[in-house]
């Protein structure tokens, strides 16, 4: 084990898994030489060389496209989208070809969109948002979205070796700010498998990426019997995990970052009322960010991106239902 | 080799293609069929300059064929095939042509004008080569005919066949969202190998 940030846990998850198989090759702009916007790719140029870790214009489509065109012919790509909001750019590629590809012909398309996520750092509307809901309405993607550094090496290591596009949602918040033991060389976790983050009787949050962090401290400040479900993967969705809980607890908190309607929270809600009715002792509840645009202005953003005290308050009212 | 209309010239990800192939000296031919229609938006309303002309901004060249000249589309295909397979990067051919039917089986066409769509018929690719079979290459008009026979019989049996295969299982929509595993099409050793195995091999023949 190493520790590390959530940040050097993708590094290192990529570089292992481009050092065991000679088929996994990353495409994205700025990722060469200059080792990405974030520096995932830092040093990986000089290891591997130019054709594995190719810089691409700024061209969304092309990324995306190449990846599908590579990976029918038995290559591994990973695309990185500087910012996961540039994906609105190379969105025919992946929901109109690279997830419909199985399903109309049966060919393969195993590579991984990395989507650099989230917001908190007044990055506006063009630089913050949380797309995953746009995926999950695409079927034929999985989705998956870390919050821990262990986590973040072994959901992309699985990504990558998974037969089907797979989009990886790593929230910018978390590169430094989340470190953690991260098991050196091989390590999997796999996808749709969700995470225990905290055991607790009264009340089950249910979260992924940032929102599991919030739960985990609004848990610890409150000292409550909090229990929170770190989702891990949005597709497939660990749906086993969300209703043992829901049962055992009897109320459920649905916590993300990203806006509101017709996102994760409500598909887990939904789940939640048709098997867990009975089980429930109150209304299943969520903490998003509004449906608006992330705003540049800090003051702004933060009223909008679920804040500790907004997170302490939800649960909060529902331990007193 | 891939083949689009010229609709999609209009469309980013056509430039993006054409950008991302020409930097990398892709071996592509990029064959596009210019049937002056996009499904009933003419050439003038698609572009202002002809796709062709933008090849040469790409980094590779751009050549205008008749589209209904099988030996000029060859010709053109053979060169700018070998070219690629030398490492000399992509081409675009343009294929002049006419769909001779409707966008889908719903249009009329009534946005083509009668004297175009005749002007088309009466250049005929299947006719004209037809034609020079006999006229340049010591083919029979009794030859031709069998071989035009012998084609329709084969897509009749695949019509035939086609229309005589059962409907899928209404139990299988849901099925094959997700690959469980994967059987590459190339050989998976570089990008684009599959290109260099093929063309290794045609080369070797």
């Amino acid at each position: 084990m190493a520790e590390m940030t959530y940040l050097e846990a993708i590094s290192d998850g990529l570089r292992e898994e481009m050092r065991r198989d000679e088929t996994v090759f990353c495409l994205g702009e700025d990722i060469g030489a200059f080792g990405g916007a974030f520096k995932v790719t830092d040093g990986f140029i000089d290891e591997f060389g130019a054709d594995r870790v190719l810089d691409t214009p700024l061209a969304e489509n092309a990324i995306i496209g190449t990846a599908v065109g590579a990976a029918v012919e038995g290559l591994r790509p990973v695309c990185e989208m500087q910012f996961a909001d540039f994906i609105a750019c190379g969105f025919d590629q992946l929901v109109n070809v690279a997830a419909k590809l199985h399903y109309r012909q049966g060919t393969a398309a195993p590579m991984v969109v990395r989507l650099p996520s989230g917001g908190g750092f007044s990055g506006g509307p063009f630089h913050s948002q949380n797309p995953e809901a746009w995926f999950l309405q695409s079927p034929g993607l999985k989705v998956v979205a870390p919050a821990t550094a262990d986590d973040a090496k072994g959901l992309l290591a699985a990504a990558i070796r998974d037969p089907n596009p797979v989009c990886y949602l790593e929230h910018k918040g978390l590169y430094r700010y989340v470190k953690g033991e991260v098991p050196e060389g091989e390590h999997l976790v796999d996808l749709g498998k969700a995470r225990i983050a905290r055991e607790g009787d009264e009340l089950t949050v249910i979260a992924y990426g940032s929102a599991v962090h919030l739960a985990l401290d609004a848990a610890e400040t409150l000292g409550e019997s909090i229990e929170v479900v770190d989702l891990r993967s949005l597709c497939p969705l660990d749906t086993e995990a969300i209703l043992a809980s829901a049962r055992k607890t009897g109320k459920v908190l649905v916590a993300h970052e990203a806006t509101q309607s017709c996102g994760v929270g409500a598909e887990v809600a939904a789940l939640v009322a048709a098997e867990a009715f009975e089980d429930l002792d109150a209304p299943v509840r969520r903490l998003t960010a509004p449906d608006v645009p992330i705003p540049f202005s800090p003051p702004l953003e933060q009223a909008v991106l679920p804040q500790l005290d907004d997170m302490k308050e939800a649960c909060d009212e529902l331990l007193r239902y | 080799m891939t083949y689009f209309g010229e609709g999609s010239t209009a469309n980013g990800q056509w430039h993006e293609a054409m950008n991302f192939a020409g930097i990398h000296t892709l071996p592509i031919v990029f064959v596009l069929e210019n049937n002056g229609f996009a499904y009933s938006t003419p050439n003038e309303l698609e572009f202002a300059v002809d796709p062709v002309e933008r090849a040469a901004t790409y980094g590779f060249p751009g050549v205008l064929v008749d589209g209904n000249d099988v030996e000029a589309v060859f010709e053109a295909s053979r060169i700018a095939a070998e070219r690629a397979r030398e490492g000399r990067g992509p081409a675009l051919i343009e294929c002049r042509t006419m769909r001779m039917h409707g966008h889908g089986a719903h249009d009329d066409m009534s946005y083509v004008p009668e004297a175009l769509k005749q002007e088309w018929a009466d250049r005929d690719p299947i006719e004209r080569y037809a034609e020079r079979l006999v006229a340049e290459h010591g083919f029979s008009a009794d030859e031709v005919e069998s071989i035009r026979a012998d084609v329709k019989t084969y897509v009749d049996e695949c019509a035939q066949k086609a229309l005589a295969s059962p409907m899928p299982d209404p139990a299988e929509a849901t099925a094959g969202v997700f690959a469980d595993d994967v059987t590459p099409l190339g050989d998976g050793h570089a990008p684009w190998s599959h290109w260099v195995a093929q063309g290794a091999e045609r080369r070797a023949a």
